[in-house]
């Protein structure tokens, strides 16, 4: 069931609602997508910081080799 | 739910179950999009503007799914005292606050031009609102102290007391008289909207729910690692002190 839009613009205008129907799906992928990029460098931070902690020659773990 | 309640088990689930979660999201907002925005059709009285219902109102049942799990992992977390559990309501908090602030201005962009208003202060719109301070007021005890244990706490009485809200929001559209239109999805016998529409609503709801739980995990993990890394932190230090043991039992001292 696809709608048929004379044009591309026609699409985009939505009926004239586009002031309205664009900025909600503008929002929601800013702000979903924003979420996502701050947790995912907080992961890849905290999974690196453990690596490198892991593999410290003055720690705990390689002393009592 | 119990195996994984574990902080080192999760961290394992966690591990693995992240990359299915990744691709199915990814997978369910491109269908999502494809069937809102092109394959569905314009409403015959709300015309175009009832695409803006597959952003809304999925946003909405995550907030409102979000601030339940963030009120439960509270209970248990003051209740059992689980370290999973803290993590759990810590972790999701934002993401439950992103969809609110996300259903909130996209309903006002919504209410414009279909009630002449961005805004009316009737049952439902202040019971949600509702519903992002407490998320705010959350995120904001969760941070108030020096003393990470007491924030939690702070934080988790709040989102117990504010749990109250959910039924108030989820019944406002029939206790009071809103503009707000009453439920047609989740509603005795059965939903009340065409196949066409609900198809959509439904992908892009379980492209929020694969969001939620993919950005929660992801948080929660990093969580648990952070704090790992402080343990290992504090036993190396305490394992690098100089040793005092002698000096805390002075020679001469009566047995």
């Amino acid at each position: 069931m696809i709608p048929e839009h004379a044009t591309l613009a026609e699409y985009f205008s939505m009926g004239g609602y586009w002031p309205f129907i664009w900025p909600s799906y503008a929002l929601g992928l800013v702000l979903l997508v924003a979420l996502f990029w701050i947790s995912a460098r907080r992961l890849n931070a905290a999974e690196r910081a453990l690596g490198d902690a892991a593999q410290d020659p003055a720690g705990e773990d390689d002393a009592t080799r | 739910m119990h195996r994984f309640a574990n902080p080192g088990r999760f961290l394992r689930f966690a591990a693995r179950i992240l990359p299915w979660l990744a691709g199915a999201t990814a997978l369910l907002f491109a269908l999502g999009l494809y069937l809102s925005l092109i394959a569905s059709p314009p409403d015959y009285q709300q015309g175009e503007t009832v695409r803006i219902m597959y952003v809304h109102v999925p946003a909405a049942w995550i907030a409102m799914f979000a601030y339940a799990w963030v009120g439960l992992a509270s209970a248990a977390a003051l209740i059992w005292r689980h370290p999973l559990a803290d993590v759990a309501a810590e972790a999701a908090s934002p993401v439950g606050a992103a969809f609110t602030a996300l259903a909130l201005v996209s309903g006002s962009l919504w209410g414009r031009p279909m009630w002449g208003a961005y805004w009316v202060w009737d049952a439902r719109l202040t019971s949600f609102l509702l519903l992002l301070f407490l998320y705010l007021g959350h995120l904001a005890l969760l941070n108030a102290f020096d003393d990470k244990s007491r924030g939690r706490r702070s934080a988790a009485l709040l989102a117990i007391v504010g749990l109250i809200n959910l039924p108030i929001i989820k019944f406002s559209v029939d206790w009071w008289n809103t503009l707000h239109q009453p439920a047609s999805v989740l509603r005795m016998g059965g939903p009340s909207i065409d196949p066409a529409m609900l198809r959509p609503l439904l992908v892009m709801a379980l492209a929020c729910q694969c969001y939620f739980f993919l950005v929660t995990f992801m948080r929660m993990r990093a969580m648990l690692l952070e704090a790992r890394k402080r343990n290992l932190a504090t036993r190396r230090s305490a394992a690098a002190a100089p040793k005092r043991t002698a000096v805390m039992t002075p020679a001469g001292t009566p047995r």
